[in-house]
């Protein structure tokens, strides 16, 4: 068995998802979305935090489709690109959890963007790698 | 004595010149080093067999022929009401806007998020803030790659015999 490890537990619509806790930096209220043409897919925009430009990733599109409910707070979360790490702002529709647990791997038939699961109390969470999440794809 | 005065005036903060235009709500900033002249849309010809989509229209300016990029299309946003043209500086390559916001100074262009992995990697050239708002700057290169000013110019290089075909026949 492995040892348990820390997750953000984040809830979009009626489920709730988890990112490592290591790489989630700090959740924030809703604030304006600077927005201008983009063509990477899911980027709406970029906040402007202290002087720092963060690109907002809106993944509620993926994992519940256009039935996105409206979003309270942004998780802000880092990415890795190569050698560089960049923090980017995930709307989410509710309050976060911080939670310890064992990852399992995933099992059946689940979209490539679960890097695995985490069995809680009385629900499933999908544990999500925001680089599968997230291909540069151009809309 | 006036050159030592200006000797000891303290060293203004470098700034980088830009000029702040629009199309629709969208402002966008382009260093004014890259801009050659700013003008309306007088002038413009029809391009009658468009090889891009977005270059629609030239332009004769002092001798030279510029390629009129509309920058809705370049940009991929609904049609908006143009009403001038930025005549870049480096390449023959003009962009029509809606219009002129102001001439202003960044301090510094931030750039690109790493995230950005579509078309805006070659549109822009970074952000800047200004007055609280994150604005593009966009990249002048950007309008018309090498590649499609080639194609462009060799289409006009072809086309010129038979004009003047045509006007020997006439």
């Amino acid at each position: 068995m492995n040892e348990p490890s820390q997750f953000v537990l984040f809830p979009i619509g009626r489920k709730r998802y988890a990112l490592p806790a290591e790489q989630v930096t700090e959740l924030a209220r809703m604030d304006y979305v600077h927005e201008f043409p983009l063509s990477t897919r899911l980027v709406s925009g970029v906040l402007l935090r202290r002087g720092d430009v963060i690109p907002v990733y809106d993944v509620a599109q993926v994992l519940v489709g256009d039935d996105a409910p409206t979003r309270k707070y942004y998780l802000i979360a880092k990415r890795r690109f190569e050698t560089v790490e960049e923090r980017t702002a995930i709307p989410v529709s509710g309050d976060c959890e911080l939670t310890s647990s064992e990852l399992l791997p995933p099992t059946g038939k689940l979209a490539e963007y679960v890097a695995g699961l985490l069995s809680l109390e009385k629900e499933i969470v999908e544990v999500i790698d925001l680089e599968k999440l997230t291909p540069e794809v151009t809309q | 004595m006036r050159p030592h005065r200006r000797q000891q005036r303290k060293p203004r903060a470098q700034g980088h010149p830009v000029i702040l235009f629009t199309i629709g709500e969208t402002t966008f900033a382009i260093a004014a080093s890259a801009v050659n002249e700013i003008q309306s849309l007088v002038g413009m010809k029809a391009i009658p067999h468009r090889q891009f989509g977005k270059v629609r229209h030239t332009l004769e300016r002092e001798g030279r022929r510029y390629w009129v990029v509309d920058a809705n299309i370049q940009f991929g946003m609904l049609p908006t009401h143009s009403s001038r043209v930025l005549l870049l500086n480096e390449s023959p390559v003009a962009v029509k806007v809606d219009g002129i916001d102001r001439m202003t100074e960044i301090g510094r262009v931030l750039p690109l998020p790493k995230a950005f992995q579509g078309d805006e990697q070659n549109w822009y050239a970074g952000l800047a803030v200004i007055a609280g708002r994150v604005i593009p700057v966009v990249n002048p290169a950007g309008f018309l790659s090498h590649h499609e000013l080639n194609a462009l110019e060799e289409s006009e290089i072809r086309k010129a015999p038979v004009q003047e075909t045509a006007e020997v026949t006439a």
